[in-house]
């Protein structure tokens, strides 16, 4: 027999006898281990997670599954190149035999994506943040796996995460409920709408999301490009895109990188994995430049306000908003909405058409989706300048009364 | 239109697309007609200076090989560097040298009013006109005939993978290319493909990459380090600057190889080398040799008395330096690399018999090879200091900048910072593609694993690693 057929067999064998130990002892493991270790995962998850046996079975089922998936594809390949060489001249063979492994790291990439055990690679500890790409999916996967029966989630751009924190809201709530953190920075209506799409598997009971003018007007008036639309956007969503925008908006570049990344999920990871690779300090570097000119911009807020406006882009974030309630409805998920607002000297720069505008929507898609609450704007505590460190987000005290006042605000409606 | 941008992409292809559906006389006229359209991108008004100068420069040397009489021979070879010198003085050291004048006046009490251009410099102008040059001459000292053919020149001058950077041809190598049909054999092909994809990781991987770190390192209002530790940004740049140039000249290279064409090897080994003069033959090889023979060898070259060998080595450096750009910190650099090559003369005429010699001299240990490499390679970084001031704003003091990192880099190190890991790391990748220089040329002859392995590392690392801020290419400004 050939050495790689019997290479292969050897795999397979082995892999079958892993999944064999896995289904009759991964319970007793991942138990055994819970007990052990159990508090220190709570404690590290901060929140993430609620039962430590869980999270511990799901991760051996995600080692399996990564080296299953791995085995598979490099059988495939080595079959799949087998048949095409032959048909090829010599010299041409590398070429059959590279676009294969390329198929095969993107495919293994594309389900690994959804794995946890993967995104924990790119994992730099606590002292320096992981890039937002690989703390969402984390928190993606475990509010999936994790039994608690009532799920909630808070979505919306960094404002959300600067305005909740989920411990204290945790801390409110009776134990079948939990809340997970979602937001995804500098998230517009369309970008949410992508992310629900991903966050669907977590059968959500309630969504909570803290809304202000960014959410609907930081388009300028006809480009719809965000930081998240790389990261979420597929083919598929393309009518979706069309159909909102009727064509009078533009995504540009961020929208071909969305649909790269869909292809070839490889470039997806460029973030994390240039993080993982060169060190934190290499992205804080190339930030700089940009923190330069935004710690610049906190003195013109006028600048700063021209990039919210009426127009397509708006009409565009309006429908995705309306579009994101309709099929949270269809799913039976309520939606609650804290009318939240930018750093009173940004605002008052701003529009004054905006602020109304955006109070009309919500009535309006209020009175037309019966899942949708919106929070009375005069309930919100206020919040002075001196509550911001810049335009958009509030320190720490800020937050933690911000959130008592939504824990109480959201007892009764949940 | 950048190599590394998405336009260009779409560009090639779609000339790639006509081009081997063409017969070899359609072939050229694409190439003509797409070079064109390529340098017009920047700048449809650029496009005509190029047209000019490369029309003056054939009827030039057509001229001249027609031509007997010596004088008006000469004469005709004047009006060509007249031209083509001209052109460069006005676009690119018209206000240097206005600017200095004025300044010198000023200083001596006098208050002329010099007037400053507002014209864009054109992009590559150096290039093309040294390229330009290069034929001129090269007719007027009968080392190759006039070409008959207008279109064949201005093909060869405006031929858009070195047109903007590179690498300066002599005629005598591309002029012929343009006139045999172009027989495309898959081995070419391969090699080319696999310079493009080799350019585009130097270039999006490596150089982009570092020059984050670099721009945050110069372009700050102050050090971003006190310490030894200012020596990362310095190797930064180099292994950027490397990256960049290389990367750019790799690509031009490839693209050549996909039409049938062959282009110089224009980079080998520069910082795995242990002297200036090894590093002139392994760096910007094209622009060392077009120096040497246009320039250092008219002017007397070795054959003098060792003053003047080290006066010619101290004029072909300066004028190298302001090659490169119109400002002080680009002559300070053309005279530090002056000061090295004829410190390292002077230190070979210095050892004992070596001159005089039979037998040819012995290759030092390994070990002290190894610390002649590391010592010189700190001696380049240095001098990449003063070149990197160069492109500082106008308003900031370029040797200031410089004398703060000179004195930073020589204070003792409090802690090594974590950007030590990525300049380590890129900077191994760009030594090791210096060491398997020779190896990147014959992709074709590698083993099958190590094509697959190296094609897809590059697929891969290109997206994954790669910066795409469609950034210029750092020798396009000169």
């Amino acid at each position: 027999m050939h050495t790689s057929a019997r290479m292969l067999i050897k795999a397979g064998l082995a892999l079958a006898a892993m999944w064999l130990a896995y289904f009759i002892l991964g319970g007793w493991i991942a138990d055994t281990l819970a007990d052990r270790f159990g508090q220190a995962v709570l404690r590290a998850s901060e929140g993430k997670y609620t039962d430590a046996a869980v999270f511990i079975r799901h991760r051996l089922c995600d080692a399996g599954v990564l080296l299953t998936w791995a085995a598979g594809l490099v059988a495939a390949g080595t079959l799949g190149h087998g048949l095409i060489a032959r048909r090829l001249p010599p010299l041409w063979r590398w070429v059959s035999a590279t676009v294969l492994v390329l198929v095969g790291v993107n495919l293994w990439l594309g389900l690994a994506m959804d794995r946890a055990l993967f995104w924990t690679c790119f994992w730099s500890g606590k002292t320096h943040v992981p890039p937002p790409h690989v703390l969402f999916n984390l928190k993606r996967i475990f509010a999936e796996e994790d039994p608690v029966p009532h799920k909630i989630l808070l979505l919306g751009n960094s404002q959300t995460k600067s305005q909740l924190d989920p411990a204290v809201l945790n801390a409110s709530l009776p134990r079948d409920r939990h809340i997970w953190e979602l937001h995804s920075p500098g998230a517009t209506w369309f970008d949410l709408l992508l992310i629900q799409a991903k966050v669907r598997a977590i059968k959500p009971e309630v969504v909570v999301c803290y809304v202000s003018e960014g959410l609907f007007f930081s388009g300028g008036t006809n480009d719809v490009s965000s930081v998240s639309l790389p990261l979420f956007f597929r083919l598929n969503d393309f009518p979706l895109y069309w159909q909102l925008g009727q064509g009078k908006v533009t995504a540009g570049q961020s929208m071909f990188y969305g649909a790269l990344g869909h292809v070839l999920p490889v470039f997806r990871l460029r973030d994390s994995l240039a993080q993982r690779v060169y060190g934190w300090k290499v992205m804080d570097v190339a930030m700089a430049r940009k923190f330069k000119t935004w710690e610049g911009l906190l003195a013109h807020p006028e600048e700063v306000a021209r990039g919210y406006a009426l127009g397509p882009a708006a009409d565009f974030e309006a429908a995705a908003f309306e579009e994101f309630i309709r099929r949270y409805e269809q799913q039976g998920t309520k939606v609650i909405v804290f009318p939240g607002r930018l750093n009173p000297q940004l605002e008052a720069k701003l529009d004054p058409r905006l602020r109304p505008a955006m109070r009309e929507l919500l009535k309006r898609t209020a009175a037309r989706h019966r899942n949708l609450i919106v929070v009375e704007e005069s309930a919100l505590p206020a919040q002075p300048a001196s509550a911001y460190h810049d335009f958009y987000h509030v320190d720490k005290d800020t937050q933690k009364s911000f959130s008592e006042f939504a824990a109480r605000t959201l007892g009764p409606l949940l | 239109m950048v190599f590394n941008s998405l336009v260009f992409l779409i560009f090639l292809a779609v000339v790639l697309l006509i081009y081997y559906r063409l017969s070899f006389q359609g072939q050229k006229w694409l190439l003509l007609a797409a070079s064109y359209f390529f340098y017009g991108w920047w700048d449809y008004r650029f496009v005509a200076l190029l047209l000019i100068s490369s029309v003056f420069d054939f009827y030039c040397g057509l001229w001249i090989d027609r031509e007997q009489a010596p004088r008006r021979r000469k004469f005709v070879l004047a009006c060509s560097l007249i031209l083509n010198l001209g052109f460069l003085g006005v676009f690119k050291y018209y206000n240097f040298f206005a600017d200095s004048l004025q300044r010198l006046f000023g200083a001596l009490g006098f208050n002329p009013d010099f007037p400053s251009l507002n014209v864009l410099l054109p992009v590559g102008i150096s290039f093309y006109t040294f390229l330009s040059m290069s034929y001129t001459i090269d007719v007027y000292r009968r080392q190759v005939a006039a070409t008959r053919s207008l279109f064949d020149y201005l093909l060869y001058v405006c031929f858009f993978p070195h047109l903007v950077a590179g690498p300066i041809v002599h005629a005598s190598y591309l002029l012929p290319q343009f006139r045999t049909p172009r027989v495309i054999v898959p081995k070419q092909v391969a090699n080319g493909i696999w310079l493009i994809l080799l350019g585009y990781v130097k270039k999006v991987v490596i150089a982009d990459r570092l020059g984050h770190i670099t721009q945050w390192g110069f372009y700050g209002e102050t050090l971003p380090f006190h310490d030894m530790n200012a020596w990362l940004v310095v190797y930064a740049f180099a292994f950027q600057i490397y990256g960049d140039f290389s990367g750019y000249s790799d690509i031009a290279r490839g693209l050549s190889k996909l039409m049938g064409y062959e282009l110089v090897v224009n980079f080998k080994a520069p910082y795995l080398v242990a002297n200036p003069a090894a590093f002139w033959k392994n760096w910007h090889i094209s622009l060392s040799e077009w120096l040497r023979d246009y320039l250092y060898i008219p002017l007397g070259g070795n054959r003098g008395t060792a003053a003047k060998t080290y006066r010619n080595l101290m004029a072909t450096m300066l004028l190298g330096g302001l090659w490169h750009g119109a400002g002080i910190a680009y002559i300070l650099w053309g005279f530090y690399q002056g000061l090295l090559l004829s410190v390292h003369r002077w230190w070979g005429a210095l050892r004992p018999g070596e001159a005089k010699a039979a037998e040819p001299p012995k290759t030092p240990h390994w070990f002290w090879r190894a610390v002649g490499v590391v010592l010189f390679f700190h001696l380049v970084c240095i001098g990449w200091l003063f070149f990197f001031a160069g492109s500082l704003p106008k308003h900031t003091s370029q040797i200031h900048h410089v004398a703060q990192y000179l004195a930073a880099m020589f204070r003792p190190l409090s802690s090594v910072d974590p950007l030590c890991w990525p300049v380590l790391l890129l900077g191994s990748l760009a030594l090791i593609f210096q060491w398997k220089c020779k190896q990147m040329d014959e992709f074709s002859e590698w083993p099958m694993a190590w094509q697959v392995a190296g094609v897809a590392l590059v697929l891969l690392g290109i997206p994954c690693l790669g910066v795409f801020e469609g950034s210029q290419f750092i020798y396009f400004q000169f």
